[in-house]
């Protein structure tokens, strides 16, 4: 007999899920940093900005960290709302979005084309130019390469390419153009303001965000992957588990997870995770013991490019998941589908020595 | 089990291959998270990053703008290291 729902608080009965008040909370936070910031930067002699160098310090400071936080609310908190809508109001959905990704150098609906339309859809494919280019053995492009080139000038080249030929439908041209125009209207705020501050306070903290945190973030989530197109069913994203990575990251670090289902909801991933490590343990699947920053970290060494390469895609690999990966033709897949754990999730852990044995003894 | 919410729909992956629809039932049944979702733990968690960045801009006027350059510069290293 199904249970009926537990009455919500009026303030959260907007919301699909209850969690996702945090990813709210984290986007107004955000804007209250950038708040603060301009008005400081408006009032030089109450935030003690006495000099030129001064300015130049704060302006650095500041605009780093608003970058980095402005390229996770946009990265993985608005990633979050185009999977699973956080309000109940198409409408509201709308205009959060667009509210929600302006300050991170994006239009709405941009992102989402580029994220689902293309990432998702293709993801490791070769029409999939999101990610970083690949050279003839499958090796992503340098790191640092990547994330010079790839925002804004690669991505304004293919989205104005893909919504000219209208790929993913015939209203895609206009409702980009509409997109775009409110994009304009609200990027401009801080403009009119006062250009200076603009563009110390705005415009070098979304090149911080999609050059540096999303970009890297991109990076590390698919280098030395593989995409389903070669049989390896499992292995086109690498999973993070760092707990404290993925407690201040909304989960983004079971990636494997979400590319396999993105329709699950971000808080429910680590439980996906305990039900898929066997399928891991089976498949050879791609999971390392920290987050995205020490990964970028590694990647993108200055004296061994390689070298940090090579670490993070196969010698950090958790020694349970080292296995050779099995090639699954497709009529392999029931087979192995038969083998996925039972619910409860107990049942799941319970089979987790067995496999970390398997693995030693493999 | 005292979470009564409605389950997630779910969809399956976007361009994969057609998934087995007993495995991804299997997999996905009753998949909910723990409940406390509104604790502080959770809250000050994931907004951890945000709140610092905000406590380091409104900082500021109390400690200059080279000291918040520098616990700037100091946030990175750390995460950097062990994020």
């Amino acid at each position: 007999m199904p249970v009926p729902p537990t009455p919500r608080p009026f303030l959260l009965r907007a919301f699909t899920r209850a969690e996702d008040v945090h990813c709210v909370v984290f986007h107004l936070v955000v804007l209250l940093g950038y708040a603060t910031a301009f008005w400081l930067y408006l009032h030089p002699a109450q935030a003690g900005l006495h000099s030129a160098w001064d300015k130049a310090a704060f302006a650095l400071g500041a605009g780093s960290l608003l970058g980095w936080v402005s390229g996770i609310d946009v990265g993985v908190n608005f990633h979050n709302h185009t999977h699973r809508r956080l309000f109940h109001s198409p409408r509201l959905n709308r205009w959060f979005g667009r509210v929600w990704t302006f300050s991170g150098g994006w239009p709405s609906y941009f992102w989402h084309h580029a994220h689902v339309r293309v990432h998702h859809a293709n993801v490791m494919e070769a029409n999939d130019w999101t990610l970083p280019r690949r050279g003839a053995d499958g090796r992503f492009e340098n790191i640092w390469r990547y994330c010079a080139l790839h925002w804004p000038w690669r991505y304004a080249i293919h989205l104005a390419r893909d919504f000219r030929s209208r790929r993913g439908g015939r209203h895609v041209k206009r409702r980009s153009l509409k997109e775009l125009a409110i994009f304009a209207a609200l990027y401009s705020i801080p403009f009119w303001i006062d250009l200076e501050m603009a563009l110390c306070l705005w415009v070098l903290p979304h090149f911080v965000a999609n050059c540096v945190t999303m970009g890297s973030g991109m990076y590390v989530q698919h280098a030395g992957c593989a995409p389903r197109s070669s049989g390896l069913r499992y292995q086109h994203s690498n999973t993070f588990l760092s707990r404290f990575f993925n407690l201040t990251m909304f989960n983004i670090g079971y990636h494997l997870e979400h590319h396999e289902f993105p329709g699950v909801h971000w808080a429910d991933l680590p439980a996906l995770h305990a039900r898929m490590r066997q399928i891991y343990a089976a498949e050879g699947g791609r999971v390392v013991p920290y987050g995205y920053y020490k990964a970028a970290r590694i990647v993108s060494s200055l004296t061994d490019a390689d070298g940090g390469y090579q670490r993070f895609t196969h010698g950090d690999l958790l020694p349970v998941f080292q296995r050779p990966a099995m090639k699954l033709a497709p009529a392999t897949e029931p087979r192995v589908a038969a083998r996925l754990p039972q619910p409860p999730s107990e049942a799941a852990e319970a089979v987790e020595p067995q496999a970390a044995a398997r693995g030693k003894t493999g | 089990m005292t979470r009564t919410e409605k389950a997630p729909r779910l969809v399956p992956s976007i361009g994969a291959a057609p998934a087995d629809p007993a495995a991804l039932a299997r997999l996905t049944h009753n998949l909910m998270a723990p409940p406390r979702p509104l604790c502080l733990h959770a809250f000050v968690g994931r907004s951890l990053f945000p709140l610092i960045t905000l406590l380091l801009i409104a900082g500021t006027p109390l400690w200059g703008a080279w000291v918040t350059l520098a616990l700037a510069t100091l946030t990175w290293t750390l995460v950097g290291r062990h994020g």
